[in-house]
């Protein structure tokens, strides 16, 4: 457990209201309601509409998430599905 | 160096990673840094016309989790909150609502109901605003996505604050139509008539601030038309376009939002068509003023109406005629409301010439609106020769003009009818007719003071009541003669006896003394003095003149006696006097004595005519605290039954013989007109008592 007590930003970039990014947010708000008991801060950025909140964050493929805290940044691309993943990239499976 | 070596690693775990996410479809899109900054290229690309759509449309859509989180929302929605899409996407839809409305927003979500759901909610955007909105809510089928709610939203700010406009106006409109409806039936036509003036008006000031609010000023327009029964159209003179407003649409009988309506069908509603397009030619060729009134059959059948039309020309900067625009007004209602007043006006007109009785109409000018024929006729003046006051009083009245016409003048203030009384009238031909004249206000007629006056002609009444009033006098005379009579046979016998007893001593040859002669002399002076007082008394009671004096009822009594009663003692008539009033009052004497005079002239017939045995006749005099009461009674068995109720009417007698039937009549008119009292009789005991009231004021 690295970040017990400090907060988690999470930043999900998505694009618009295709499948995976849709599937990508609901999926993201359920793991972080359920393992970070509001103790996280989640943007969903559609790139789709702003295209330059992209800028300088390497974003390659949509969705991406990116633990922006607590350091190191961590991305996981894709809809987030795959819950066990998502936390073992989130490093936060402790927490539950 | 072993931080590098870990950071690298870290790197390539994360291209293995997105690789590996591209290569099992993972994801949806690439981002590409170019030249033009970071470009999005999305990997699906059939649905991206729809995508566009939705992105781009002007309501808020939304997709939800069965929970409320929002999965996507378009850039409207989060213009609606005044909120990045970034602070959006992801929130609890819930959170953008009040606490009471998020119950019903619950309920709305809920699965299971129908497809469609939709309701009207508020949302709270981020700086606290409140924004009316529409909710249509769907569970569409998203391949994995099950439980996604679809959500769109619609701002109604807009449309809430057109509503309230159209309320204020509504509301105006209906205030309007409210004070209107109070109004008696001609107000109300002549009010619409001046506020369809003033509407028109409006209507075409606001034609010229069209550009400025359009939406705006075309809502009063119409309103304006509507309220006046005014539409307008237009015509095109380069492309020959003809345009009609929704009331000019409703007032030809279509349907306002009938696109067909062109010249053509329009003036097939007209009969006159071809002076009605004459009309339009000469205003767009020549310029003349164009308005008209002209008759339409509605094309919905209805009856037909009247129209009054205007128009004018609007020309361009060469001065070439561009367009003419016109105004038409329904004035059926107008037009049937002037017809029926004329129709009344022709109709009392003809009422009032058709009379029987003269009839005159007049204003506070001195104008003579109308006399009608019987006026004419009886007066023997034409219209021309009486159609002022000035002249009408100046034929009829003669030197009394100036007085009579004063008199008129005042009739102008008249609140309520009066009766005039009579007044002798010269006509043409000279002769004098007895006019009785009434008048009563007319109200204000084109913005004068009228008054009416009618007449009845009552000059062969008049004629009548001389007659009688004549045939009464001599029939007095009669009587007077008879009286006289009476009076002097003694004074004459005396006379007579006295110059016997002189020739009887002359015939004797006595010797006749100086004193015997002066006591003869005397004697004779005695008698001629005493038919001089009763000449003196009759000329009294003829007197022409009459005058008011004070006196009592027993002095009037007196003196009728001093007439009458010598011929009731030669007839062996007695006469009980029962007098119990001493009061004087303000009466005409030789009237009430007339009276006297004739009742117990006509007791004296009545035991004449029975021959009763005890002839007698009681009078009695008391007083009441008003009044004086004088019962003269006799013993003559009374009036008959039948009799008693025609008694008093002219020419009514009970007499066998020298009744005229104007006695009674005329002392019961001299009471009751001159003495201000009530002459009745009635059966009493063992005969007839007339009872004469008099006030004591």
């Amino acid at each position: 457990m690295k970040a017990n007590d400090s907060q988690y930003i999470l930043r999900l970039y998505v694009a618009g209201q295709t499948p995976k990014s849709t599937l990508a947010i609901a999926n993201i708000k359920k793991i972080c309601e359920e393992n970070l008991h509001g103790d996280y801060d989640l943007e969903v950025i559609d790139l789709y509409q702003q295209p330059q909140l992209a800028q300088g964050e390497q974003i390659i493929a949509v969705p991406t998430l990116i633990r922006e805290l607590p350091l190191p940044l961590r991305r996981i691309i894709g809809d987030l599905s795959n819950t066990e993943r998502v936390l073992i990239g989130l490093d936060i499976r402790s927490k539950t | 160096m072993s931080n590098e070596l870990e950071s690298l690693r870290e790197q390539l775990r994360e291209a293995q990673e997105t690789l590996q996410a591209i290569r099992s479809g993972d994801v949806d899109a690439l981002m590409v840094d170019g030249i033009h900054g970071e470009r999005m290229f999305t990997l699906s690309g059939a649905d991206e016309a729809y995508r566009v759509l939705v992105e781009e449309m002007s309501e808020g859509a939304l997709t939800l989790t069965a929970e409320g989180t929002i999965l996507y929302a378009n850039r409207r929605f989060s213009q609606m909150l005044k909120s990045p899409l970034e602070k959006v996407l992801s929130t609890n839809i819930y959170t953008w609502f009040s606490k009471e409305h998020q119950s019903i927003l619950l309920e709305l979500l809920q699965k299971n109901k129908e497809a469609r759901r939709h309701k009207e909610l508020a949302l709270i955007a981020s700086d606290r605003s409140v924004i009316p909105v529409y909710l249509s809510v769907s569970n569409p089928h998203i391949n994995k996505m099950p439980d996604t709610i679809c959500l769109v939203i619609t701002d109604l700010t807009e449309q809430k604050q057109n509503e309230e406009i159209i309320a204020s106006e509504k509301m105006a409109s209906e205030l309007l139509k409210a004070s209107n409806e109070s109004k008696k039936e001609l107000l109300g036509i002549l009010e619409e008539e001046r506020k369809a003036k003033v509407d028109l008006a409006h209507a075409n000031r606001d034609l010229s601030a069209l550009s400025e609010d359009l939406v705006e000023t075309q809502k009063r327009y119409e309103t304006a038309e509507k309220i006046g029964k005014v539409g307008s159209w237009e015509y095109d003179v380069s492309t020959q376009d003809f345009w009609g407003s929704a009331e000019a649409k409703r007032i030809y009988g279509f349907p306002a939002e009938s696109a067909n309506f062109t010249t053509e069908i329009v003036e097939d509603c007209i009969p006159e068509k071809k002076r009605v397009h004459q009309a339009l030619e000469d205003l767009l060729e020549k310029g003349t003023e164009y308005k008209l009134e002209f008759e339409i059959h509605p094309a919905d059948g209805t009856p037909p109406k009247i129209i009054s039309s205007i128009a004018e020309t609007k020309y361009d900067e060469n001065n070439k005629p561009m367009k003419v625009l016109g105004f038409i007004q329904d004035i059926t209602q107008r037009k049937q409301a002037e017809k029926s007043l004329k129709d009344k006006k022709k109709e009392l007109e003809t009422i009032i010439e058709e009379a029987p009785n003269p009839i005159m109409v007049h204003n506070e000018d001195g104008k003579v609106i109308q006399v009608n024929k019987v006026w004419k006729e009886l007066t023997g003046y034409r219209y021309s020769e009486i159609n002022t006051i000035e002249k009408w009083t100046t034929k009829a009245y003669g030197e009394e003009m100036p007085t009579i016409k004063k008199y008129i003048d005042n009739l102008y203030e008249l609140k309520h009818a009066v009766n005039e009384g009579e007044y002798p009238i010269t006509a043409s031909n000279g002769e004098t007719i007895i006019w009785q004249f009434s008048s009563a206000p007319l109200g204000i007629i084109n913005g004068k003071r009228t008054v009416v006056s009618s007449a009845m002609d009552i000059t062969e009444l008049k004629k009548k009541d001389e007659m009688i009033i004549n045939q009464s006098r001599q029939a007095a005379m009669g009587d007077m003669i008879a009286m006289i009579a009476h009076q002097w046979r003694q004074p004459l016998t005396v006379i007579g006896m006295v110059a016997n007893n002189i020739k009887l001593d002359i015939a004797l040859e006595e010797e006749i003394t100086t004193q015997e002669l002066e006591k003869i002399a005397d004697t004779i002076s005695e008698q001629t003095q005493q038919l001089s007082q009763t000449i003196d008394d009759f000329r009294n009671f003829f007197k022409p003149k009459q005058e008011k004096a004070k006196t009592t009822v027993g002095n009037v009594l007196e003196g009728t006696l001093k007439i009458i009663g010598k011929s009731l003692e030669n007839n062996n008539i007695a006469i009980m006097i029962e007098n119990h009033s001493e009061t004087e009052f303000l009466t005409y004497p030789n009237q009430l004595l007339q009276v006297f005079l004739n009742l117990l002239g006509n007791a004296k017939d009545i035991l004449l005519d029975k021959v009763v045995a005890d002839a007698k006749i009681t009078i009695k005099i008391d007083e009441t605290q008003d009044s004086i009461v004088t019962t003269i009674c006799d013993n003559g068995g009374g009036i008959p039954e039948d009799a008693i109720k025609r008694l008093g009417e002219p020419y009514f007698t009970t007499k066998e013989k020298n009744g005229t039937g104007l006695g009674l009549y005329m002392s019961v008119t001299i009471v009751k007109k001159h003495l201000n009292g009530s002459l009745t009789w009635e059966n009493k005991d063992e005969g007839a008592c007339f009872i004469v009231t008099l006030s004591k004021e």
